[in-house]
């Protein structure tokens, strides 16, 4: 007993010791601190802090502390809500209407003087991405964009031509069946393609059919494009017997690379992004590798992909957002987002990424990728406040597409009931909003 | 007779023997199964992160690699987040022992009008749904401008909590009156004879008390994940959360180091104060 | 009558920490979820009043209703196993035997674990291609099932999760299993009895108390499932573990739709006091008071 109450007396001391302790670094003396929250870690971390680092040596004005925050989104609200935000944040262009929507985040017009950026410099779709309902809500660190990875040992193995991808969606489906090799006991020693890879974007496959899930004015969930999109997926549980694979990459870490099965060489082709080089060259290094744009059902469509971008932001009720606003200006300078851009594989969002020298780029297929944030057929995250609702819904009708619980017409159905109703519900609230003020 | 029961006696022996092995086997099988994903966690932490998920699944690694445990701790700020939860455990047991030894006594040591009933009201909180209190509690948090610091986590178990009167009470209760009232009659204050009578009688229950508050504090995840904001505070339950990124995946083996390092304190603290701990345990009464 | 004012005031003094923090963090907070139950309220902007609204919607939305069904389907699924499991382990290591301490240590350490590192971990360990579960389960030639990935079968996962950890409730019976007194349980062998009847006439009623202490927290326990289901599975597949303290944490800060979570968790409290009578009522009878 005696020693049980020393120990925790010790504990206790401790406990107090280190509570009271600041820990303010010397370095920002006299400085205004700015405060930024960033979703990344690693090496893509890595990269704004250098960045970070660059711009606190260039001034003592002000010191930028750079936070690394997981499930961003949340605790944004959180800190908002509860008075405290940070200064900058980065979030992704999917969460911007939402936020928008509440006034959880600051329309940047009136600081455009500080941070001196032209729309023209910058690639269409990304800077649409950067407005909401005419005002602008932040600027573009990071563009990306997705397209057909495929595996050219696995292709020449099978007798297929290693350089030639699918140029429709039926030919892809083709390949994928001749490419599938089944073990006895059932599971999967290689699969040619399967939608549930990687798993982030259960929406996404509707536009290679030409479908979408908002057309402007009304929810459009069960269009028939997208109907035929769910019917494509759930053709590919009928093959495989959705029992034998693991599916969802949902929750809490859940995605592990060394799972993947495109990285160990068990998957020939799959949808992946930009930053897909990157971890080949960290976890594979011998993949032969090569990628292009993803087919469309029919080859109707060409040059098909999804935009997206990570963006700075000012969180409402920020305390330094002239100060923040320097720092945005700063990291919109082409040579800095060049800087980043190399770190983590991507391309600058601004038009002269054309023009760019790609010699160095540690992405092989840069230029794809560019070339498809510039098509027509560029997708964005539908920008609607209820998209989280949404696609919540669509996940879960994916799911029930996949597991055979439900037919595509069924599920889709469902979803359009369901976020006809949100959407009704946001718009209401809205018309409330307008008459209160 | 004697022979009889000589017969009896070396049945009940035979009995007892195959009873014990009976036990002994379920309780082994029994063991096996709930050490096992321990055991799991451990020989993962200590693996390169492609034997991780490698089929067939080895259980003794291919390499020994005690690094992992050196690169988890610097992954992410192990030690800040360390002690950070120190903190906010050291904090709550003190807030927890003190308001729960002052509010027991006040249920079970005075008489007084409506003490029986204000005491079901206690109970009947523990039927409070945490969901219920989570977002406006959020919202009072924001207003007192503790949101963004560690004060969510620990000062309201200055406020007692259900359980822990209702264990403490229970104990107090088995106190003999007789101690209390001579003290009394010598003129002790209320307050004196708690601190002077009741809980130097008490430390096994208290100890089992601030254990189950500390393990709690320890483990807690919902609460970091509502109330803490700013990195710099958050807590070990919280901070695992980093071993994935974006687009970058989960570190299985570091993932599993890191946890496996959380779970050591606890294990150790729980090791020592084992016996006192069950003996507090029993002495509650937990009946009635 | 002077001593009984007196010590009412001690009494009350004595209880003012509670007071305190029952008034601040529980008597406030329910007031204001019940208020908001009845706004549309995002936290960012002022609550505005839509009377009846949130219930309304409520009874409409079928993934509300789905939840309920889920986590009621949870529930009785999790409640019988791990008191049966608890109260069985802690009887088998309330008998002299051989290593009882370590056994003892054994079964509490898992109860130890922080939820975030056991949910991964099982998480981990149910994956249906290269989770260890299926592998041990294929030496025995079991094909074991896509634990995580299968409506079926993702419930009982996580409810095998959660009984890994009744290590807590095994304690607190073991405790009370010590004050049964052993002159009960030998006259009922020299009577002839076998271990079951022992069992089910000797020790269940006399730690009844416990055992219904331990019901009721469970039934609550359950009813607010949230870490485990959060990390395990995000609620899928297809929301089969979608249950409803989720639902209410995701319309409150995923969707920051606050009053709409606020009626919610009105009603999750509102089931909770109902079933918790119910419970009382039923097992009244059942439950025997030692005379002290």
């Amino acid at each position: 007993m005696k020693h049980i109450s020393i120990i925790l007396v010790l504990a206790l001391s401790l406990g107090i010791i280190a509570g009271c302790s600041k820990s303010a670094p010397d370095s920002t003396k006299g400085r205004v601190v700015v405060s930024y929250w960033e979703k990344w870690s690693g090496f893509e971390l890595e990269a704004v802090k250098n960045l970070a680092d660059k711009f606190n040596n260039s001034q003592d004005e002000i010191y930028v502390d750079v936070l690394s925050v997981s499930e961003i989104e949340r605790k944004l609200l959180i800190a908002i809500a509860g008075n405290d935000p940070p200064d900058i944040a980065n979030m992704q262009d999917s969460g911007i209407p939402q936020f928008a929507d509440k006034n959880a985040i600051e329309p940047l017009d009136d600081l455009m003087p500080i941070i001196n950026v032209k729309q023209e410099d910058y690639i269409d779709i990304y800077w649409k991405l950067c407005r909401y309902e005419n005002k602008l809500y932040g600027l573009p660190i990071a563009a990306t964009t997705i397209a057909l990875h495929w595996n050219k040992d696995i292709f020449k193995h099978a007798g297929l031509a290693p350089n030639t991808p699918p140029q429709t969606l039926e030919q892809l489906d083709d390949i994928a069946a001749r490419l599938m090799v089944k073990k006895d006991n059932g599971s999967y020693e290689m699969l040619g393609f399967v939608p549930t890879q990687p798993g982030w974007w259960n929406y996404a496959w509707v536009w290679w059919f030409g479908g979408d899930w908002y057309d402007g004015k009304n929810i459009t969930a069960n269009c028939p494009e997208n109907v035929a999109a769910f019917n494509w997926i759930q053709s590919y549980a009928q093959i495989y017997g959705a029992r034998a694979l693991q599916n969802f990459t949902s929750g809490f870490g859940a995605f592990s690379w060394s799972d993947d099965r495109f990285m160990s060489g068990k998957l020939a082709m799959v949808l992946q992004g930009i930053w897909m080089s990157r971890f080949i060259e960290k976890f594979s290094p011998q993949l032969n590798w090569s990628a292009a744009a993803f087919p469309s059902s029919g080859g109707k469509l060409k040059d098909v992909t999804m935009a997206e971008c990570n963006m700075l932001i000012v969180p409402k009720g920020a305390k330094h957002k002239k100060e923040a606003a320097k720092f945005i200006g700063f990291m919109q300078r082409p040579e800095n987002l060049e800087y980043l851009a190399m770190k983590h594989n991507k391309f600058v969002p601004l038009k002269i990424a054309d023009e760019m020298d790609y010699s160095q780029h540690p992405n092989k297929e840069i230029k794809l990728f560019i070339r498809l944030s510039q098509s027509p057929n560029a997708h964005s995250v539908p920008r609607i406040p209820i998209w989280q609702e949404y696609a919540h819904e669509i996940d879960n009708a994916f799911q029930s597409v996949w597991l055979q619980k439900k037919t595509p017409q069924q599920a889709l159905d469902e979803v359009q009931k369901r976020i006809e109703i949100k959407w009704q519900e946001y718009c209401d609230l809205k018309q409330r909003r307008l008459e209160r003020r | 007779m004697r022979k009889n029961n000589l017969v009896k006696h070396k049945s009940h022996k035979k009995q007892r023997l195959l009873s014990s092995v009976a036990v002994h086997t379920v309780l082994i099988i029994g063991a096996i199964a709930f050490l096992f994903p321990l055991v799991w966690m451990l020989s993962t932490s200590l693996k390169p992160l492609p034997e991780t998920t490698k089929i067939p699944p080895t259980i003794i690694p291919s390499k020994f690699m005690w690094s992992n445990y050196a690169h988890a701790t610097t992954a992410i700020p192990f030690w800040k987040y360390a002690k950070n939860t120190l903190i906010v455990c050291v904090l709550s047991v003190i807030g927890t022992l003190i308001s729960s030894t002052l509010v027991a006594y006040g249920f079970s040591r005075i008489q007084w009008k409506g003490r029986n009933a204000v005491f079901y009201c206690v109970l009947a909180t523990m039927m409070i749904p945490f969901p219920v209190i989570m977002a406006p509690l959020f919202v009072v948090f924001g207003k007192l401008g503790w949101i963004g610091t560690l004060k969510p986590l620990w000062i309201p178990s200055f406020g007692a909590a259900a359980f822990n009167i209702f264990l403490l009470r229970q104990f107090f209760r088995t106190i003999p009156t007789e101690l209390t009232e001579a003290a009394r009659i010598d003129g002790c204050s209320e307050l004196g004879i708690l601190l002077r009578i009741v809980l130097p009688l008490s430390k096994p229950v208290l100890l089992v008390v601030a254990l189950f508050q500390f393990i709690a504090s320890w483990n807690d995840f919902l609460g970091p994940l509502v109330y803490l904001t700013r990195e710099n505070t958050y807590t070990l339950a919280l901070g695992l959360q980093f071993f994935q990124s974006q687009h970058g995946g989960t570190f299985w083996n570091y993932l599993m180091a890191a946890s496996s390092l959380i779970v050591l304190p606890i294990i150790v603290i729980y090791f020592f104060a084992q016996k006192a701990f069950i003996e507090g345990i029993s002495l509650t009464g937990l009946k009635g | 009558m002077k001593k009984s004012t007196g010590n009412l005031l001690k009494g009350l003094i004595f209880i003012s920490p509670w007071i305190i923090g029952f008034l601040i963090f529980q008597v406030y907070p329910i007031y204001k979820s019940v208020y908001y139950s009845f706004c549309e309220y995002d936290v960012l902007n002022p609550p505005i009043f839509i009377g009846m609204d949130n219930y309304k919607n409520l009874f409409h939305d079928d993934i509300f209703l789905k939840s309920i069904v889920s986590t009621a389907i949870y529930t009785v699924m999790a409640i019988p196993l791990s008191m049966i499991v608890s109260l069985f382990f802690a009887i088998l290591l309330n008998q002299k035997i051989f290593g009882r301490g370590v056994f003892r240590t054994i079964y509490f350490l898992p109860s130890l674990v922080p939820m975030v590192a056991l949910a991964i971990l099982w998480k981990w360990m149910f994956n249906g291609e290269n989770g260890i579960l299926n592998y041990i389960l294929g030496l025995f030639g079991i094909s074991g099932p896509n634990w995580l990935g299968s409506t079926m079968w993702a419930t009982p996962s996580i409810v095998l999760t959660g009984i890994w950890g009744v290590g807590g409730s095994i304690v607190i019976y073991l405790a009370a299993l010590q004050d049964v007194p052993r002159s009960l349980y030998e006259a009922a062998e020299i009577d002839g009895a076998g271990w079951f009847l022992r069992v089910r006439h000797i020790t269940i009623p006399m730690i009844s108390p416990v055992i219904y202490f331990n019901l009721i927290l469970g039934i609550i326990g359950c009813l607010q499932v949230f870490a485990v289901p959060y990390i395990m599975t995000a609620g899928g597949p297809a929301r089969s573990t979608y249950y409803y303290t989720m639902y209410l944490f995701d319309n409150a800060f995923s969707f920051l739709k606050m009053g709409y979570a606020g009626a919610m968790a009105v009603l999750l409290f509102i089931i909770i006091v109902a079933i918790t009578i119910i419970t009382t009522k039923l097992t009244a009878s059942r439950i025997y008071y030692a005379e002290k």
